[in-house]
């Protein structure tokens, strides 16, 4: 019997040590984003403000990690050629930018999804599994860093990978799922 | 945390191991099916109600090898696979579907009860174990700890029915995923 207060202290520490993850969940969050039509001559911001949702603010302090997200929403492509779209995030300037080259030259601008591939003149409505999986390292990294160490205000811009875009963004949303405690 | 998690396992098969001698060794063979649903998993927080906290339910089905070898505990180890329904929701007037995960988990629960033995058993149980999510291009492992609640008697003295309801905790560095099963199965007894 005695081996037994062996196991059954092991078992008990192990509940203990358990009791920090028995309290979490995976908490989702959503974002709409306003539609609009972006061109390469004309960039649209997509302000958020991670903020205007209650949970977040309560349970800010216990994020841990993200552990999926997505960029969602239908793109019309309103050119004959093929293109992908990415999206970029900056912090919140003064005015949003309206060119390309002034957004990236912004130091805290980074890459956080793409690229997203529409055929000349297509309308497509991107899956959710497709888009979970377009986010990149440094963007999912940015988006953490912004939850849980920033205020939670930031700026998303969609783009056009290369040459001349025109694109129409409608529904779009962005969407978080915390690894928080509760 | 794994540092506490590794010495509690380390010290409960210490436990088990050091007691092997102290009793007759009895073996059976058991598979189960049942229901699994995700617990606390994607809860969307806008619009949050006490239903929201499990997530699409998905089939489960295993197979276990209970092991008595020490007084009070029987050892079982296991294995399980779970397979979770797509999720659909609408974000922005748009409907989108979320693939659910396949999963699959491996360990030994120790159940405070000889299962092994005829009669009505109402017994707890804690579980260690190797738990993998997947979906498509995607893939997560981690320890996982299970708890549980099992009912289980004799039909005669090789054949016993179990019931149990557990809830799964797969660690993820500083928080977990949890998974809720409740399972019936038919366990056969090799010896008398």
């Amino acid at each position: 019997m005695k081996s037994l207060r062996w196991l059954i202290l092991g078992l008990g520490i192990g509940i203990l040590a358990s009791g920090c993850i028995l309290t979490s969940g995976q908490i989702q969050l959503d974002f709409a984003v306003d539609d609009g039509t972006v061109t390469s001559n004309g960039l649209v911001g997509m302000p958020i403000n991670l903020s205007d949702e209650e949970e977040y603010q309560d349970h800010k302090e216990d994020i841990k990690n993200l552990s999926d997200l997505a960029f969602l929403g239908k793109f019309t492509n309103n050119t004959p050629n093929a293109f992908t779209v990415e999206v970029w995030m900056t912090q919140p300037t003064t005015l949003p930018y309206t060119d390309e080259g002034s957004m990236k030259a912004d130091p805290t601008a980074v890459k956080i999804w793409g690229n997203f591939s529409l055929a000349g003149n297509q309308t497509k409505q991107i899956d959710w599994n497709e888009s979970a999986h377009l986010f990149t390292k440094a963007g999912k990294d940015a988006l953490l860093k912004e939850a849980r160490d920033g205020d939670g205000n930031f700026t998303l811009y969609a783009i056009g990978s290369s040459g001349t875009y025109d694109f129409d963004i409608k529904n779009g949303a962005l969407v978080l799922v915390l690894d928080a405690g509760i | 945390m794994k540092r506490w998690l590794a010495l509690a396992a380390a010290v409960a098969l210490l436990g088990a191991g050091s007691a092997m001698a102290t009793e007759e060794l009895r073996v059976g063979v058991g598979a189960f099916a049942g229901l699994s649903a995700p617990v606390l998993q994607d809860v969307d927080a806008s619009s949050f109600s006490p239903g929201d906290a499990l997530g699409e339910t998905g089939s489960e089905w295993g197979v276990r090898v209970p092991v008595k070898v020490i007084p009070v505990v029987t050892i079982e180890p296991y294995y399980a696979q779970s397979s979770y329904d797509d999720r659909t929701e609408t974000f922005n007037g748009l409907s989108y579907s979320r693939e659910g995960w396949d999963r699959k988990a491996i360990g030994a629960n120790f159940l405070f009860a000889n299962t092994l033995a005829t009669g009505f058993k109402f017994y707890p149980y804690v579980g260690i174990g190797s738990t993998k999510l997947e979906r498509t291009d995607e893939e997560l492992s981690d320890f996982t700890w299970n708890f549980g609640l099992g009912m289980g008697f004799s039909v005669n003295e090789k054949i016993s029915v179990h019931v149990r309801s557990q809830l799964d905790l797969m660690v993820t560095d500083e928080t977990s995923r949890k998974f809720g099963d409740v399972t019936a199965g038919l366990q056969y007894n090799f010896q008398p």
